[in-house]
């Protein structure tokens, strides 16, 4: 996969808290990316089987909305980014980026 | 000074009724609006559910934000998603071709790399990612690879 910017700071975000289930809003939010940005990442995430992704169990949501789709690590999704941040570490290109508790 | 007045009046007196309607439409219809956007992804792209159920899950301010910036994550993702789907029709999953698909799949390296691709891609969905496919027998996953071809 094309290393860029977005798909660095969404690894970020989600290595944050490798073991949470997270949503598109709070995501993108984490990442410091617009939505149009984090979405095709996402995809490209789930097409490398690096996200599962899940449904919020309706109930959950107290039939006030509907429920929202979630998206976990997967263990290759783990090791996968955490390859991608290192290499990311030591290129010059990402030299802006603030990896600190990502590593 | 007076150049600069004058084309403050001209972009503001443009502006404003557009900046009204704008406000108008996304910030009291906002759920019609992104509706209505997320008709550009495919009919069972589940992106279409997930864009409107996150809109509720937001605070009422952050809404119609979050409405405009979905029309650049439509346009691109659901659009290419409609015209990529056109592009490769998914007659190989049936295990039915016709002869110019036969043809196509001998001759063309650029078919042949696409189809092995999302052959790939959907045995991987279909065993459940790297951790399923760890879990399965040899005869199993030939079974599920002659299903998908």
């Amino acid at each position: 996969m094309r290393r860029t910017h977005a798909l660095i700071q969404v690894a970020m975000a989600l290595l944050g808290d490798p073991s949470a289930k997270h949503w598109g809003y709070e995501l993108s939010k984490t990442a410091g990316i617009r939505s149009g940005v984090m979405y095709p990442v996402l995809t490209r995430m789930l097409n490398e089987g690096w996200l599962a992704d899940g449904w919020e169990d309706a109930a959950a949501t107290g039939g006030k909305r509907p429920p929202r789709r979630y998206y976990e690590l997967t263990a290759a999704g783990h090791l996968a980014l955490g390859c991608l941040l290192q290499e990311a570490r030591n290129d010059a290109r990402f030299r802006g980026l603030n990896f600190g508790w990502a590593m | 000074m007076g150049d600069v007045t004058e084309l403050i009046e001209v972009v503001s007196g443009a502006t404003l009724p557009a900046f009204l309607t704008a406000l108008l439409v996304f910030g009291f219809a906002p759920g019609f609006v992104l509706r209505l956007i997320v008709k550009l992804y495919p009919k069972d792209d589940p992106r279409r559910r997930e864009l409107v159920a996150e809109l509720y899950a937001l605070p009422r301010l952050m809404r119609p934000i979050w409405v405009a910036e979905q029309i650049e994550t439509a346009m691109f993702e659901g659009a290419s998603a409609r015209t990529s789907r056109r592009r490769v029709k998914p007659k190989y999953s049936i295990g039915q071709s016709s002869g110019f698909e036969r043809f196509l799949r001998k001759r063309s390296k650029w078919y042949r790399r696409r189809y092995e691709r999302l052959e790939i891609q959907q045995f991987m969905r279909a065993v459940g990612g790297i951790e399923g496919l760890q879990r399965l027998r040899y005869a199993t996953a030939m079974s599920i690879i002659r299903n998908i071809r």
